[in-house]
Parts: structure tokens; sequence; C-alpha cells
């Protein structure tokens, strides 16, 4: 199964109703579509509020999304045209159609250098998260950290993985999944201590 | 369990592991897990200043649930046809029956016709009684043709 397929089947479960559905496609591409917006939104705080807004929006036209684009490009549309907005609302310049065009969605790069701004609660726990998640890749095995960077990182499939390493693709599976569960399990304790505060 | 969700989530789950991860995603621990590896994933590619997962569902409480009907148009049209044909068999079927009642004329039954090509129904009173009826309803039953009872009809 593709990941437009698993997306799509997410979105059927939320067009029939299921809510915690469309949280899953919240959560897989609440940070890809905040880095979208940073690229002409400067304040984080302000990326947040329109990437909610544009994530409320989605969930209220989910009866017209047939399926015939990938969910992220359809979001993806979605986030331009609330930003577009919100711009103009503020006073601001808003995107032209050549600032971006929907072929971006699936791969643009990231847009560290127009950031610049942070608050100090945000900028303390996504430092306290990106440490955690280095940390435990330090103390990995270097079979599993091999395996989840190729994968997380480079983005190889596990056929790919398994001919880098010279494994099973059974043993690539196994190996990325016990990666997760020891980063994972040093991440907990961190995630759970506020239901306000989900990641 | 999760190492299947850690497969599906790469796209590299199988058939019947995906079918079931679909079907069992209300799991709490399968969705911890798939935020969790979502984020361990964006942490990695040093992507974690986006966070509105908990304000978005917070806010969705709210929003009215969206029930969409399944379009798929290949199937939609194949279900069409299909009860389409279960309809046509059905009429044909009632429609035989009703003639064969019809033709053996059940006593007290009153015989009735479909006339062919004018999408009205001929009805033949059993008794003047019911004739009478018929008479008087004529002006809400435009379709139907009367035909007087025969001879000798209660």
């Amino acid at each position: 199964m593709s990941d437009r397929e698993i997306d799509q089947q997410l979105v059927e479960r939320a067009q029939r109703g299921d809510k915690r559905a469309f949280d899953l496609l919240v959560s897989k591409y609440q940070r890809k579509l905040g880095r979208l917006l940073s690229r002409f939104i400067r304040d984080p705080a302000e990326v947040e509020d329109v990437a909610q807004e544009a994530f409320i929006k989605a969930y209220r036209a989910l009866p017209n999304f047939r399926g015939e684009s990938a969910f992220y490009t359809w979001l993806y549309r979605i986030g331009i045209n609330t930003a577009k907005n919100y711009l103009v609302a503020m006073g601001r310049r808003a995107p032209t159609s050549t600032d971006f065009d929907s072929e971006e969605a699936e791969n643009f790069e990231s847009a560290d250098g127009l950031r610049d701004v942070n608050t100090p609660e945000s900028l303390m726990a996504t430092r306290q998260i990106g440490e955690t998640v280095n940390e435990a890749m330090e103390a990995l095995p270097e079979d599993l950290k091999t395996a989840i960077v190729l994968r997380e990182i480079e983005g190889l499939s596990y056929e790919d993985i398994a001919q880098v390493m010279g494994c099973p693709i059974g043993t690539v599976r196994s190996r990325i999944f016990r990666a997760r569960e020891a980063i994972a399990e040093r991440l907990r304790p961190l995630l759970g201590t506020s239901k306000d505060q989900r990641w | 369990m999760k190492e299947s969700m850690s497969a599906w989530m790469d796209s590299e789950a199988t058939d019947q592991e995906s079918k079931s991860l679909g079907r069992t995603l209300g799991d709490a621990e399968q969705r911890e897990a798939w935020q969790t590896y979502h984020l361990i994933g964006d942490a990695l590619r040093g992507d974690l200043d986006c966070n509105v997962a908990g304000r978005v569902s917070r806010a969705l409480v709210d929003e009215p649930t969206v029930l969409a009907p399944r379009v798929i148009i290949g199937e939609q049209t194949r279900n069409f046809a299909l009860s389409a044909a279960a309809s046509v068999a059905a009429v044909a079927v009632v429609g035989y029956l009703a003639l064969q009642v019809g033709s053996e004329g059940l006593e007290g039954v009153d015989r009735f016709d479909v006339v062919r090509d004018s999408r009205a129904v001929r009805i033949q009173p059993t008794s003047p009684h019911m004739q009478e009826y018929y008479a008087l309803h004529q002006g809400e039953a435009k379709n139907v043709v009367f035909v007087p009872a025969p001879e000798g009809a209660r």
C-alpha cells in the first residue's frame, strides 16, 4: 500500500465520520505544512494559526475531496489559499501563483533561513524533543541507526536499504521498528506530560 | 502490531497488515505509535516547529461530523447496472405472475391488464358495486381504463 493509498484510507474513514482518522493525518502533515507556510509567514506563532485554520478548512471540505490528487497536494492548496487570505487580511503581500506551484507540494526544501523568531516555550519544547531524539540516536546500535537514517533522512525503500546493508528486507523492517521504539521510549516521558501539548 | 504500524507508515506493510491496521486505527496504542513515529521522523529531518495537532483535535470536537458518500466511479456504475438489472428481473417476474393470475380469472378478484404503449392499466370489475366505485374515482386514476363488468356479475 503506497503512502497515497494510506492517506486515502484515512481520508475515507474521516469522510465516514471518524474524526480520529483526520487527527492522524494532522499528526502526519502538521510539520510539513508548517514548513511550507513558514516560507512566507515569518512568525512561528502565526504559522501555527494559519496551519490550524488550513486543517479545519480541509476537514470541512472533506466531502469535496474525491481522491483525484494526493491528500497532501490538496491540503497544500488549501494551506496556500489560507495563507494568502491571512496575509491580505493583515495588509501584507500575499504570495503570487508563481511563488509556489502544486508540484512543490511533495518536495519543497526546508525554509530554516526564513525563521528567526520563536516563543521561549515552543523553543524549549522543540529543543527538548530534538535533543532527546539525538541522544537516543547516539545510543542506538550501529545497524539500527543506519537503517533508520537511510529510511527517514535518505527516504530509501526497505528493498534499497536491504541492498545497502546487505541483509534481508525482513531484517530492515525489524531494525527500523526497533530503532523507532528505542527512540520513542525516551520521548514518551516528554510527550505524555500535557494533554494540550500533543505532538 | 506496532511493527506492522511502523512498516505501514513506510508503505511497506503487507496487504493483510494494511487491511487489519485500517480497521483498528481506533486503538490508542497504535495511534500513539503513529504520532510518535512521525514525530521521530520529523525530528531526524530537523523539522519540529509546527505543532498544531492538539489544537486541531480540540477544534474538531466542535465541528459537525462530516459524512460524505464514498464515490468510486467504476464501482458506482457497476452497482447501478446490477441494481437496474435486478429491478428489471423483479418487474418481469411480478408481471409474469400477475398475467398468469389474471388469465385464470380468480373469483372475486378484479381482472387487470397493462395496456401496451399507453402506460395505463385496464380494470374489469367483478361486480356492479366495484364498477360504481371505480367510476367515482376515475378522476384520481387517469391511467386506469375501466371495462364494464361482465354479464351476470353480482
